[in-house]
């Protein structure tokens, strides 16, 4: 498995050191742990080098990225390398990403959805970006796809028993997307509804911005989304309905045996539920009252979970009405035993049974489902729990008289849910703490009133409250004519009659086992109220949900523990000072006013929080995971690119020898040898280069020195192939099918079948520009046989679809807009990587058909997206940018672009220090190399640093090795020839020597002679002449910045390399830049052959006027003299850059470049001046 | 062409005059649809036919996007561009157009924020010109 | 909106009789074999339609010269602008020189409310007289002077000259600061729009100024406001008068007189001025008027002489580059100093011949004749 080459690093030299492989014809894998290219530290998001460097070396990374032989391996960290040279193995993990790096287009349709804003240090300053953004945001990267940005999961739903993403949800909410909220929260768990209004909210409990001032009002949020959805309950099922044949039947339809049946619901299966009561909803119908939670609430979600094709069947009480063997027997392959905790404690003192005693269920069942049930004028609760509070609640709105609470602790140690104790006094309820009944007193038959006991608290019991404990003589009695015992229920599993069931004796709970929920009974599980005795919806529903799973483990035959547990997972670590914070106060729940809640009510207490209130509690949401779930962003992205299901994972690459720019410890060895002391190249074993960074170094040195290490591993690489035979074949540009003169014509002629292909980019352009008009406008235009809209021009399968439309309609044009804006094969400063797969893609894929002329426009980045707050206006521009195109595409000029070989060496002229580290560098790859050198000038060795001599001698002994002498510099010296196979004159007196070389190197870096500075002038009338007096052109020296780096970020050469004079520069220095040179040099030679640039130029000899206009400012246009004696200019297409400049200097029109003539400009200014009309055609 | 929005043609070169184009758009900024890009190799490929051509086709003004100085992809000396606008600012004085309607911006590349201001400040310029260009029917 | 057939028929082609004498005297067809005016009148004649059309139709130069040879006076420079009026309108363009500058120039300059501001130049010194109905037509020269910078003209000179010499000649004029292009150049292009554009603006612009007659230096603005205005907008009865036809007569009735300028000079007659206007004796004589000025004839000239080269700024290539250095080989064997023509356009068409990389090119001074006669005025 192992071919190529690895290289390890995040910055720009590990980019460059990949590049320089990779042009050498040498498969690279790079793997860096950040998320593009260029980028030292992710986590930070601070650079290596400014964002200016950054932009600037911008097409180095992108060629990088883009190269066919570069494999780029994001998020990756390199944890081992074995094995040994030739046959490494490294393991690395894989972090997740979240977003598919080969379907992301970055169009930012997924930052527009995101909710959540996070704030980072960027560039030193601090900027606001979503959770989904660009590796780093608002910049250009290569890989250009997203990630998403995830701490751990929030407090809130870390903290929920149903583990409902809170923060999600919330942050939907704030984005006003109520119905997508609801979605997300019943992704987890249903009865929203019901949750919104009972929930004992642990979320807001774990709540950070409770650090800050109080919670965020989660469950009045919860509420806020069940009450305002206008789209229904529409919960997702995970398999199609009815997929599951077997039959489960859940005893019990409270909160767990409803969740556990909407879960399995969900999974395909057609649970039965029993139960015993007309209503359904257990405790939330017998036992919450109605002004807590309103029948419909309730009803409304039992009836959506019955839809799902959950049957309930009422009235049926499991092991009276029908056993379990009937059960069984009818095909219920599996129980789920949620029967709640309906049998109340006593208080096992006397006069417990006198009449006008009854327990708080029976109480509140009787109140909540019989309207008529009569309450006496005295009616004291004893309890502090819920169902207490309840009771009292209850009973007050029936009571014509007094309502009094008796609790044994204090207002601290009730259990009853905090919001719901105020609300009780609220109605005029009154509670009686420390106070402990001792006997209920009654007149032999009816029950009159209590004797009672003051308490105190004493220790700290196992339940971490502390123990009441009895005052002595403190007795004193109460009068009661109805007294209500609400200490707690446990459950009634004598209805069961089951007697195989394993039952706590103590307690009177179900065993079952707390993970999975199975009983002793193999196929029965239990949970709820009736295994934990009482509890709170939230956690009855989160064992119902436990159950479900389990369920479908045992019908599927599954372990029942595999990868589960009951640990909470782990919230983030989150320091609130980072925040920017609300200033909002937690908002308060509106609620009826106690006049409203008068005898006999039993309207809702709660109103709900008005919308802008839930407004603003969302904004007070710390969004403390960043990125929040709530998986808009996937939504969105018609690409499906987006997927928060990512994982890391291990993986393997194979690899022959490895660059390694990331580690910068644990050098042991040194490898011996000139370069490898010069570039700091580390080798821990043969095969594995160890770089390590420099400080503060230029980047031009950097990169020179990353080419040079780079160059040097190709050296020892042993390649499988030939590079010969596996030749980097540069992609063919789709405007660059060449056609003959005579097909060309035809199709003139025959009329024109022109192809208009709009991408859609995912929707970003789709969103702004109105494609169906742009669709019928450009129909109109004569010529245009079809408009198609495509999802994704960037991707295979959409140049497959444009090859096969094509096909189809026999187009032999094609305009394509899209985000690209040329038909070149180049990468300059505002390419992107789509823009350069979308080409290398649509090359590909039209090769077989081969005689289509494409021209790109781009419709994104200089239409929708700029124009994105005038829709129309974008629209109409899209119009006239794709008439543009169809313009020139008309216009494009037949091209004669012919290939030549690459053959021989390299030619190296001038002998310094940089001319001969090139040479060696050369030599060693097994080029033949010729260097022609001056005569050191008199004296000026001696003016030499020693170092500098050193370096010099110990260059040319290797030199002298590889048998490479220094031929003096000659009386004439002329270069001539097509690029690739120049042809090198030397005149010596009168013996003439000639050498061929596919490229030259010139070293024009040293003072004292070596490069005979009057020898150019002599040559003037040929190229080396022309070259090397830049000076009598109208060009710059190119000593800038920009100017040095341009040769390591653009592929801009005809094979011939001047090395520039540069000042006072350490010789390894030099050394490192020769060898750079000579690893493009190297990659030059090792393309085989070249064929010339798409914007080349040609030169129409019948329109040229030999004025010479041209040659003067382009050292590559030669005038040459015509039979007639008037010059005429000319220039291999192969060596021109395509500037154009002389093109605009023509005074004739001679010159032209096929896809930029003026002709074609003039057809674009036509159009998006909006002179070309679709109506009426082109003039 | 409507009176509300001056037409303004940008010659932009492929390298930083282009760069600064996308980097306004990659920054979020948004200009008026009114402002058309045409993408050349380079700034010195414009002669004073072209510019005279975009007027000639109903252009209000005109910018010339290049790189700095010393910057050019292809060394070309920033003089030959030059050449060519004062020539053309001339000849749009003699038609009594004005030399304001074309102007040479260098940005350094990237400068997406200096691309918004140039073209802002040069809508601004345009737009109190007087007359504006007339329009053949 | 033409008449294509009748319009052929007016240039008498039938009448050819394929002898090839045109094809003989034609400076083109001495350089580019392809082009012979007589296989041009075949082919179109019997035009199939489907055929694409004669590109060889670009490279005639208007000269005249066949014209002056042929018997029977066919007027194949017209046929040839009929060819070209009819592939223009048909999008068939030829290859603008100067990047199309001027064709830009000409279309730019016919919008009905421009407002120019091209007097700048206009010396102090020169003496309009307001109002006026006679007028001085200037013609591009404020353009050309920008435009053709580089090749070191200066139309303008001429211009000035030619002020100067109507202000000693007391002949009371004015100028019109907002007059536009003749047109001539797009109607030789094949482009009858444009010039019907300009042609309109200019004679609005004379109506409204009440102008009976107009003087001109240009040869070419002379023959176009002379002959094809009135052809194609009807009879303004403005009088049209090319400067050497109010000075000569002047000179020669010795109402007027010029100094002295001890130089050798040869004159160049452009084809409008010459073959096309007759205007031959005219600017001879006022050459003639200078004291101490050698006339020398080149060997073609008057009727004969060779064309500048020139083209309505199109398709100007290697054959005329050919041309201009046979005229100015042909100025050059006289052993004259200076080149005397009356035309802007032959100045910049063979100053641009003598501008070669390897400087190799005969360095005659080229002047305009009311420019080196307004020398002689002080």
């Amino acid at each position: 498995m192992a071919r190529g080459m690895a290289v390890i690093g995040s910055s720009v030299e590990a980019a460059q050191a990949a590049l320089t492989l990779a042009e050498l014809g040498i498969e690279v894998k790079l793997l860096t742990p950040s998320t593009a290219l260029g980028l030292e530290n992710p986590i930070s998001r601070t650079t290596d080098t400014s964002s200016e460097d950054l932009s600037r070396i911008w097409p180095l990374l992108l060629r990088t990225a883009s190269h066919p032989l570069v494999t780029v391996h994001t998020n990756t960290e390199v944890r081992t390398i074995t094995g040994k040279q030739g046959k490494f193995t490294i393991r690395a993990n894989r972090n997740p990403r979240y977003v598919h790096t080969d379907l992301c287009t970055s169009c930012g349709r997924c930052e527009e959805a995101c909710s959540v804003k996070v704030t980072s240090l960027l560039d030193g300053q601090k900027k606001a970006h979503s959770a989904i953004h660009a590796p780093i945001p608002s910049s250009r990267t290569a890989p250009s796809a997203y990630y998403i940005e995830k701490g751990a999961i929030a407090p809130c739903r870390a903290a929920c028993p149903l583990g409902i993403n809170v923060q999600g949800f919330v942050c939907l909410l704030s984005k006003g997307k109520v119905d997508e909220a609801l979605g997300l929260i019943n992704e987890a768990a249903p009865l929203a509804g019901v949750l919104g209004r009972v929930c004992t909210h642990p979320c807001e409990d774990n709540c950070k911005r409770g650090e800050v001032d109080s919670p965020v009002f989660i469950r009045a949020l919860h509420r806020y989304v069940a009450d305002h959805a206008t789209g229904g309950i529409d919960y997702r099922l995970k398999a199609p309905a009815g997929s599951r044949r077997e039959r489960i039947a859940i005893v019990g339809s409270g909160p767990a045996g409803l969740a556990a049946a909407w879960e399995l619901a969900r999974r395909g299966y057609r649970p039965t539920i029993f139960e015993s009561h007309a209503q359904v909803g257990g405790m939330l119908a017998t036992g919450i009252p109605r002004f807590r939670l309103p029948w419909e609430v309730r009803y409304r979600e039992v009836e959506a979970i019955k839809a799902l094709g959950v049957d309930i069947m009422t009235g049926v009480t499991v092991g009276r009405d029908v056993s379990f063997y009937d059960l069984m027997e009818r095909g219920y392959r599996a129980f789920f035993l949620a029967i709640g905790a309906h049998q109340n404690n006593k208080l096992n003192i006397p006069g417990e049974d006198l009449e006008g005693v009854v327990d708080a269920v029976s109480l509140l069942f009787a109140l909540n489902i019989h309207v008529g049930a009569a309450v006496g004028l005295n009616v004291v609760v004893i309890g502090g729990g819920n169902s207490a509070i309840d009771s009292a609640r209850t009973a007050k709105r029936r009571s014509k008289g007094e309502v009094k609470i008796l609790y044994r602790r204090t207002a601290d140690e009730m259990t009853a849910v905090k919001e719901e104790v105020e609300e009780t006094i609220n109605e005029g309820v009154s509670i009686e703490y420390l106070t402990s009944p001792v006997e209920i007193l009654g007149d032999g038959r009816k029950v009159t009133g209590i004797r009672c006991q003051r308490m105190e608290l004493g220790e700290i019991e196992a339940d971490g409250r502390r123990r009441p404990e009895p005052i002595p003589g403190s007795e004193f009695t109460i009068e009661a004519d109805h007294v209500v015992i609400a200490i707690g229920q446990r459950p009634n599993v004598s209805t069961l009659n089951a007697k195989w069931l394993d039952i706590d004796d103590a307690t009177g709970n179900i065993r079952a086992d707390p993970l999975t929920l199975e009983t002793n009974v193999p196929g029965v599980f239990s949970g709820g109220d009736c295994v934990t005795g009482p509890n709170n919806v939230v956690e009855a529903m989160a064992a119902g949900l436990r159950a479900a799973e389990s369920i479908d483990r045992y019908i599927r035959r599954r372990d029942l523990r595999k990868g589960r547990s009951l640990e909470k997972p782990k919230p983030v670590d989150f320091e609130v000072g980072e925040k920017d914070i609300s200033h909002h106060k937690r908002a308060r729940m509106p609620a009826l006013p106690p006049y409203k809640r008068r005898l006999g009510s039993f309207e809702e207490v709660t109103l709900g929080l008005p919308a802008d209130a839930a407004d603003r509690e969302t904004g007070r949401c710390l969004n403390c995971a960043l990125c929040s779930e709530c998986l808009e962003c996937e939504r969105v992205c018609e690409l499906g690119a987006v997927f928060h299901k990512d994982n890391a994972e291990q993986i393997e690459i194979g690899a022959e020898a490895i660059i390694d720019f990331e580690s910068n410890g644990g050098v042991s060895e040194s490898k011996p040898g000139y370069l490898a002391r010069d570039t700091q190249l580390h080798l821990t074993k043969p095969g594995i280069y160890i770089v390590q960074t420099g400080e503060n170094h230029d980047l031009e040195r950097e990169l020179a020195r990353a080419s040079a290490i780079a160059l040097e591993a190709a050296t020892k690489f042993e390649r499988k192939e030939e590079p010969q035979e596996t030749p980097y074949i540069a992609h063919t540009p789709g405007a660059d099918l060449a056609r003959t003169s005579e097909e060309k014509e035809l199709s003139v002629v025959g009329g024109e079948r022109i192809g208009v292909f709009l991408c859609r980019c995912g929707g970003s352009t789709s969103s702004v520009i109105d494609f169906n008009q742009v669709i019928n406008e450009v129909l109109q235009v004569p010529g245009i046989c079809n408009v198609q809209e495509i999802s994704q021009a960037c991707s295979e399968e959409g140049a497959n679809w444009i090859a096969s439309q094509a096909a189809e309609w026999k187009m032999d044009k094609i305009v394509l807009a899209a985000c690209r804006c040329c038909g070149l094969d180049q990468i300059c400063f505002s390419c992107t990587e789509r823009r350069v797969i979308c080409q290398e893609n649509l090359s590909y894929s039209l090769t077989p058909l081969n005689n289509i002329t494409v021209e790109f426009v781009n419709i994104g980045e200089q239409c929708a997206k700029v124009h994105r707050d005038h829709p129309e206006d974008a629209t109409r521009k899209a119009v006239d940018i794709i008439l543009a195109g169809v313009a020139r595409v008309r216009k494009v000029l037949p091209s004669i672009h012919e290939e030549h070989p690459v053959e021989g060496g390299a030619l190296i002229l001038g002998a310094g220090l940089r001319g001969l580290s090139a040479a060696r560098s050369l030599a060693i790859q097994g080029y033949s190399v010729d260097i022609v050198s001056g005569p050191e000038k008199s004296g000026g060795r001696e003016q030499k640093k020693s170092a500098y001599r050193d370096t010099k001698d110990s260059l040319l002994k290797q030199l002298e090795e590889q048998g490479i002498k220094i031929r003096p510099w000659p009386h004439a010296l002329k270069l001539d020839g097509p690029p690739g196979i120049y042809n090198a004159e030397l005149k010596y007196g009168s013996r003439t020597s000639r050498i061929k070389a596919g490229t030259v190197i010139i070293d024009v870096g040293e003072r004292e002679g070596e490069f005979p500075p009057d020898s150019t002038a002599t040559a003037k009338d040929n190229l080396l002449g022309r070259l090397l007096a830049p000076e009598s052109y109208r060009r710059t020296t190119g000593d800038t910045d920009t100017a040095k780096l341009r040769k390591y970020t653009l592929k801009e050469t005809g094979g011939i390399f001047i090395t520039s004079r540069d000042g006072e520069e350490p010789p390894e220095e030099q050394i490192f830049k020769g060898a750079a040179v000579a690893a493009r040099a190297s990659a030059y030679l090792c393309q085989g052959s070249v064929s010339p640039r798409a914007i080349a130029v040609t030169i129409d000899s019948k329109l040229c006027r030999g004025c010479g206009d041209c040659a003067a400012i382009c050292p590559y246009i030669e005038m040459k003299e015509r039979d007639s004696g008037i010059a005429c200019a000319f220039i291999d297409p192969a060596l021109c850059l395509g500037c154009g400049a002389c093109v605009a200097r023509c005074p004739t029109g001679a010159i032209a470049q096929f896809i930029q003539s003026d002709e074609q400009i003039t057809s674009t200014l036509e159009a998006l001046l909006g002179k070309i009309t679709c109506a009426a055609g082109v003039r | 062409m409507s009176k509300q929005a001056p037409n303004i043609v940008i010659f932009a070169c492929n390298w930083d005059g282009l760069s600064c184009v996308e980097a306004a758009s990659q920054a979020g900024y948004c200009y008026p649809a009114s402002v058309k890009v045409v993408r050349v190799s380079c700034l010195s490929r414009i002669h004073q036919g072209l510019i005279l051509k975009a007027f000639e086709l109903g252009a209000d003004g005109v910018i010339l996007l290049g790189c700095e100085p010393g910057n050019c992809h292809f060394d070309i000396d920033a003089g030959l561009v030059t050449h060519e606008y004062e020539n053309t600012r001339s000849i749009l004085n003699l038609l009594g157009l004005g030399e304001e309607r074309l102007v040479i911006a260098h940005l350094a590349h990237g400068d997406g924020y200096g691309f918004m201001k140039q073209v802002t400040g040069f809508i601004t310029e345009v737009e109190q010109m007087q007359p504006a260009i007339p329009v053949k029917a | 909106m033409f008449d294509t057939e009748r319009e052929i028929k007016d240039t008498k082609i039938h009448l050819c009789l394929d002898c090839g004498k045109c094809t003989v005297v034609c400076p083109v067809a001495q350089y580019e074999p392809e082009f012979t005016p007589r296989l041009i009148a075949q082919r179109r004649l019997r035009r199939d339609s489907s055929r694409p059309h004669d590109d060889t139709i670009w490279s005639c130069l208007n000269c005249y010269m066949c014209v002056e040879r042929c018997n029977y006076h066919v007027k194949f420079p017209e046929f040839i602008q009929i060819l070209r009026a009819e592939a223009f309108s048909e999008g068939v363009q030829p290859q603008c020189s100067h990047g199309g500058a001027l064709q830009s120039l000409m279309h730019l300059m016919s919008l009905e409310e421009l407002k120019q501001d091209r007097m700048g130049w206009l010396p102090q010194d020169i003496e309009l007289s307001e109002p006026c109905d006679t007028i001085f037509f200037i013609g591009c020269a404020p353009y050309f002077d920008i435009i053709f910078g580089d090749l070191g003209v200066n139309t303008l000179a001429g211009i000035k000259g030619a002020l100067r010499l109507l202000n000693r000649a007391q002949i009371p004029f004015t100028v019109l600061d907002n007059e536009r292009c003749c047109g001539r150049d797009l109607l030789l292009q094949g482009d009858r729009e444009g010039f019907l554009a300009l042609a309109r603006a200019n004679m609005e612009e004379f109506a409204r100024h009440g102008i009976k007659k107009i003087i001109t230096n240009c040869p070419e603005g002379h023959y176009t406001l002379k002959v094809e205005y009135p052809a194609i907008l009807g009879n303004a009865g403005i009088e049209v008068m090319h400067l050497t036809e109010v000075i000569a007569p002047l000179l020669q009735s010795g109402e007027m007189s010029l100094g002295r300028i001890e130089k050798t000079a040869t004159y160049h007659d452009p084809c409008t001025l010459g073959r096309c206007s007759r205007i031959f004796d005219q600017p001879r004589q006022i050459l003639g008027g200078l004291t101490g000025l050698e006339f020398v004839e080149m060997e073609e000239s008057r009727e004969k002489s060779l064309c500048c080269g020139a083209s309505p700024w199109v398709n100007c290539g290697a054959v005329n580059r050919e041309i201009q250095k046979q005229r100015l080989a042909q100025a050059e064997a006289t052993g004259a100093e200076i080149l005397v023509t009356t035309c802007p356009k032959c100045q910049i068409h063979l100053k641009c011949a003598q501008k070669r990389s390897d400087g190799k090119a005969p360095q005659i001074e080229i002047q305009d004749l009311a420019e080196l006669a307004a020398r002689a005025l002080d």
